[in-house]
């Protein structure tokens, strides 16, 4: 597949009430509710607000997630981030000042 | 709405949807939108929507213009214009004060401009197109016709 | 098949009923009726005011008309016309200031799935 580069960059005055499936990168920056399908990397910017239940290969929070999400690969939950949600990755990283709560579960099939 | 003063939100961000993406639901935003991906969910936007090649929407929108060059079915109401591009194609009903089709799109639905009975633009200085047009085919001679 | 120079219905000439042919056609007056120029070319001139229901095969709006049109090839509405009525034919263009109110058909192909 080309363009690991192009990234759909969902911009902060989108709001969504739905369902989003991509199999490309994607950042969001606005406000999203309901469910993420995505086999590339998700990033939720610090401007992005997301009520939904993830599925990804990885994703970073540098905004507010509430929702549970699974990965294939990894989860990064940065220092302005905040999420309230279970998280079923392999690997699992909470950055120092991040605010979590819920449950982690990682190393499975 | 507030300005466009409001800090964060600047107006002059492109949210641009990508050839893999496929939205369901409900989506609105301030800025334009570019769509390459597919889109089934009611779209409202505050500025301009422009449907790519690869673009496909099926629901009804109510954006401030569009310009269509992939695929759009379902209504559109536009606060300016809309354009469909000689590559585009839609089925659906058209409302907007400013329409443009360009030779090779293709559509299909109803059209409707609502400032229809304003005069036109036109620097004609021709008298004999009075702004009123007979409702239904007009029973009445054109014997009141001016030269 | 046009041949030679087209037919011209002037600008003070008004005519109720139908009106058919085998040339191309401009009319800048006022036809009432039906009008039917299958082969051919129809162009409504600015002064032109229509009321009938029209069958052709290329037509170029620039006046008013108020009627369907049906089209074997292609449609053209300027920016001084002003058209109430449906519209069927393969190609349609309608330029930026055109005022229209109807309906506009041409085929059109979706792709799978839509």
């Amino acid at each position: 597949m080309d363009g690991d580069k192009t990234a759909t960059v969902l911009g902060p005055t989108v709001e969504i009430e739905g369902e989003i499936e991509g199999e490309e990168d994607l950042v969001i920056q606005g406000r999203i509710q309901g469910k993420i399908v995505s086999r590339k990397d998700l990033t939720v910017d610090s401007s992005g607000n997301v009520e939904a239940s993830i599925t990804t290969k990885n994703l970073a929070v540098s905004g507010m997630l509430v929702g549970n999400v699974t990965a294939t690969e990894r989860v990064e939950v940065r220092k302005e981030g905040k999420m309230v949600g279970d998280i079923k990755a392999p690997r699992v990283v909470i950055a120092d000042g991040a605010k979590f709560k819920g449950n982690i579960e990682m190393g499975v099939d | 709405m507030a300005g466009k003063g409001e800090n964060g939100a600047k107006s002059a961000t492109t949210t641009a949807i990508g050839p893999t993406i496929i939205i369901k639901g409900k989506l609105r935003s301030d800025e334009d939108l570019i769509v390459k991906g597919r889109i089934e969910a009611e779209i409202s936007s505050s500025k301009a929507l422009l449907v790519e090649n690869s673009g496909i929407i099926k629901a009804n929108i109510r954006v401030k213009s569009a310009r269509i060059s992939g695929v759009l079915v379902g209504n559109v109401t536009a606060e300016e214009l809309v354009e469909i591009a000689p590559d585009g194609r839609m089925v659906g009903d058209l409302t907007a004060p400013k329409i443009i089709i360009n030779d090779g799109a293709a559509f299909r639905g109803r059209i409707d401009m609502q400032n229809f009975d304003e005069a036109p633009k036109a620097k004609s200085a021709e008298p004999s197109a009075p702004a009123k047009v007979p409702a239904s085919g007009g029973d009445q001679p054109p014997a009141a016709h001016a030269k | 098949m046009s041949t030679g120079n087209p037919g011209l219905i002037g600008k003070a000439i008004r005519i109720k009923g139908e009106l058919h042919g085998e040339e191309d056609l401009i009319i800048e007056g006022k036809v009432e009726g039906t009008i039917a120029l299958k082969k051919n070319h129809l162009i409504l001139e600015r002064s032109a005011v229509i009321a009938a229901s029209v069958e052709v095969e290329n037509i170029t709006i620039k006046g008013q008309m108020n009627g369907n049109t049906s089209a074997s090839n292609r449609v053209e509405i300027t920016a001084d016309a002003k058209v109430v009525g449906d519209i069927k034919a393969p190609r349609v263009v309608m330029a930026e200031g055109a005022r229209f109110r109807g309906q506009v058909d041409m085929d059109v192909k979706l792709p799978a799935g839509v």
